[in-house]
Order: structure tokens, then C-alpha cells, then sequence
């Protein structure tokens, strides 16, 4: 056996533990370990490396579980909180915007009538009629988007209440 | 098993607290484990774990039943490491995970190593300290494929890197382990 020989096999014995080798790849490495102990002891030490690796047990604290557990609970349940009116808002607009669809022809022709009941400019009524439908929606959007913005935010974001001196 | 995380797919994609609160029964020592060894720092592990969870609430929307459940996490995992050590350092990516630049979060000096606090068994001590003198992106992929025994595909996917990288970390990372072992021997 040459120099070669046991680099080679060196090589086969870690490709083997990290991509695999051939069946002949296999055979040749075998029939080479047999008959040499030095790259022989070399696999045993790398066997035993790898082992004392997979054996190690760590375990998460379970303080550390528990404050997670909790900090989930209540991101779900601040989730939950949040959703609840928006489905509500939602289901608003849907019946609100299903409202208008049907009823625009009918309030469009009953300003239409008013119009020239009081024989006003068409310009008149039909401004009126935007202002009918848009005002409203408008106020309350401007409302609850300043609703929103005063609103204080929780912090969402444990990383700012984090230790950094450990780092 | 495709049943099963199509189920925990969608308990994810609701929120379900049962379902996470499986998972993390479940997961919580494989993801600290790994969050060990990518921070090497205890403290850094233990905000992680709970940022990972948190995140994984967050974007469970995002978790597709093809996927193994593992790798996504530890996917998520890695991510928050780099992003936090990234802002608290201010350097790249691939500077913060280059062997040769070293362990990115180092542990505390004149404290018991990080390893040490965690690991059980006779073999502690000993192999705190081969632990502690391997790089952290060496120590990454060990424990994915010696531990977790992850494919080299879903490490390359987790680490998001060549599978030509993957392997030559993991041969360097074999040789670094050897070495270090031996030293300790003597």
C-alpha cells in the first residue's frame, strides 16, 4: 500500500459520513481497512467523533418554553382580538356596497324627480346625489383612520425588549 | 405524513394555539439545540427560540404541506440570527457566517461556556469545549446532518447556500471536530 492508497481512503471515509460513495467506492475502502491499521483506527476515530456529536442530549429550559407558550398565546389572542372587528367591518361594506348597487338607479331617478320638482340646474341635483352617497363614507373613513393612528401600538416586537449586553 | 402537514398546514394558516402549541412541544429542544449552535450564546438562543416561534405564527400562512416542518423552522430560525446579529454589528451576511471570521455571537468570558449549561451526560465538560472551539457556520452544519440528520439538499436549503458549500463545510467542519476531540485528549 502507498502513500495514495491511504489518502484515498481518508477521503472515502469522510465523503462517506458526508455525501456517500459508490458500492465500489464501498468495496475498495473495506478491503483497504482490513489490511490497514492505521487509516482502520483513523475510521474508528472519526466514527467515534460523530457519535459523541449525535449523542449529545440539550435540552431547551423549560422557563424558557413556557415564557414562549405564553408570548403565543397572546400574540394569538391579540390576533383574534384585532380580526373581530375587522370581519365585522368587512361584513359592513359588503352589505353596504351590495345596498348601493341596488339602490343607485332609484336614488339617482328620485333626485332626478326632486330636481325638476324645484326646478333646479341638473348640475345642482347631481352634485347633490354625489355628496348623498359619498359624504358620509368619507367622513366616517377619515374618522376611523384618525381612530387608528392615535391608537398606541403594543410593542410587537420582543427583539426591542431584548438584553443586549450578553451579545 | 403529507396528510398530517397538510393538517398542520392549515392549523397553521388559522392560528390554532393547539396546533402551535404541539409543534412547540414538539420542537422546542431540535430548536434550541440549533439555535445554539448557530449563536453559540445562551442568551441569545433562549430570545431567538421565542422569536421564532412568534414568527412562525406570524407566517404560517406561508408553510405549504410539501415542505418538511423542520426545515422551514430552522429556516425561519436562521434568518432571525443573522438579521439580529447583522443589525447589532452591522456587517454582511456572508461575513457573519465565513468560518474564518469567527463565532458571530461569542459567550460571555468568565462564565461557564454556553454548552456546558445545556449539555446532560458524562461527556459535558469535554465536549463543551470542542464545541465551544468550532465556528459557528461549521457547528451549523454538523448538527443538521449529524443530529438532525437533514439532507444535504434541505441544509443547502435551510442555510440557503450551493450544495457545494454545504459539503465543504461539513468535510471542514469534520476535520475542525477530529482536531478538536484529539486536543481535548490530551
Amino acid at each position: 500500500m502507498n502513500q495514495e492508497s491511504h489518502e484515498h481512503a481518508r477521503e472515502l471515509l469522510q465523503a462517506a459520513r458526508v455525501e456517500g460513495i459508490s458500492a465500489d467506492g464501498l468495496r475498495w475502502l473495506e478491503s483497504h481497512l482490513a489490511g490497514c491499521n492505521e487509516c482502520s483506527k483513523e475510521a474508528n476515530a472519526l466514527a467515534a467523533a460523530i457519535e459523541s456529536l449525535r449523542v449529545l442530549s440539550v435540552s431547551a429550559p423549560a422557563d424558557v418554553v413556557r415564557r414562549t407558550s405564553l408570548a403565543v398565546h397572546r400574540r394569538i389572542e391579540l390576533r383574534r382580538v384585532n380580526r373581530e372587528p375587522r370581519v365585522l367591518l368587512g361584513m359592513a361594506a359588503a352589505i353596504s356596497s351590495a345596498w348601493t348597487l341596488f339602490t343607485t338607479p332609484y336614488t339617482w331617478a328620485s333626485f332626478a324627480w326632486l330636481g325638476q320638482a324645484f326646478r333646479v340646474h341638473d348640475m345642482v341635483w347631481q352634485l347633490g346625489f354625489v355628496v348623498w352617497w359619498f359624504l358620509p363614507g368619507t367622513v366616517l373613513s377619515a374618522i376611523a383612520a384618525w381612530r387608528h393612528l392615535a391608537t398606541p401600538k403594543p410593542v410587537s416586537n420582543p427583539l426591542a425588549e431584548m438584553d443586549w449586553r450578553a451579545l | 405524513m403529507e396528510q398530517q402537514r397538510a393538517r398542520l398546514a392549515q392549523g397553521l394558516r388559522g392560528g390554532d394555539p393547539d396546533v402551535v402549541d404541539a409543534l412547540i412541544e414538539e420542537y422546542q429542544h431540535r430548536l434550541f439545540r440549533y439555535l445554539l449552535s448557530v449563536t453559540g450564546n445562551r442568551p441569545t438562543a433562549e430570545d431567538m427560540f421565542q422569536e421564532t416561534w412568534l414568527h412562525v405564527l406570524e407566517r404560517g400562512h406561508q408553510y405549504r404541506a410539501q415542505w418538511k416542518f423542520e426545515v422551514w423552522l430552522f429556516g425561519i430560525a436562521r434568518h432571525l440570527v443573522i438579521d439580529l446579529a447583522r443589525r447589532k454589528k452591522g456587517v454582511s451576511l456572508d461575513a457573519l457566517m465565513d468560518p474564518e471570521e469567527g463565532i458571530v455571537f461569542q459567550p460571555s468570558t468568565g462564565e461557564p461556556s454556553p454548552f456546558e449549561q445545556v449539555l446532560a451526560g458524562e461527556e459535558r465538560s469535554r465536549m463543551a469545549r470542542v464545541l465551544d472551539r468550532i465556528p459557528a457556520a461549521y457547528r451549523e452544519v454538523l448538527t443538521l446532518r449529524f443530529q438532525e440528520e437533514l439532507a444535504l439538499e434541505e441544509m443547502a436549503e435551510i442555510i440557503k447556500a450551493p450544495l457545494s458549500t454545504v459539503k465543504s463545510r461539513l468535510y471542514r467542519g469534520l476535520k475542525t471536530l477530529r482536531k478538536q476531540i484529539e486536543e481535548t485528549l490530551v
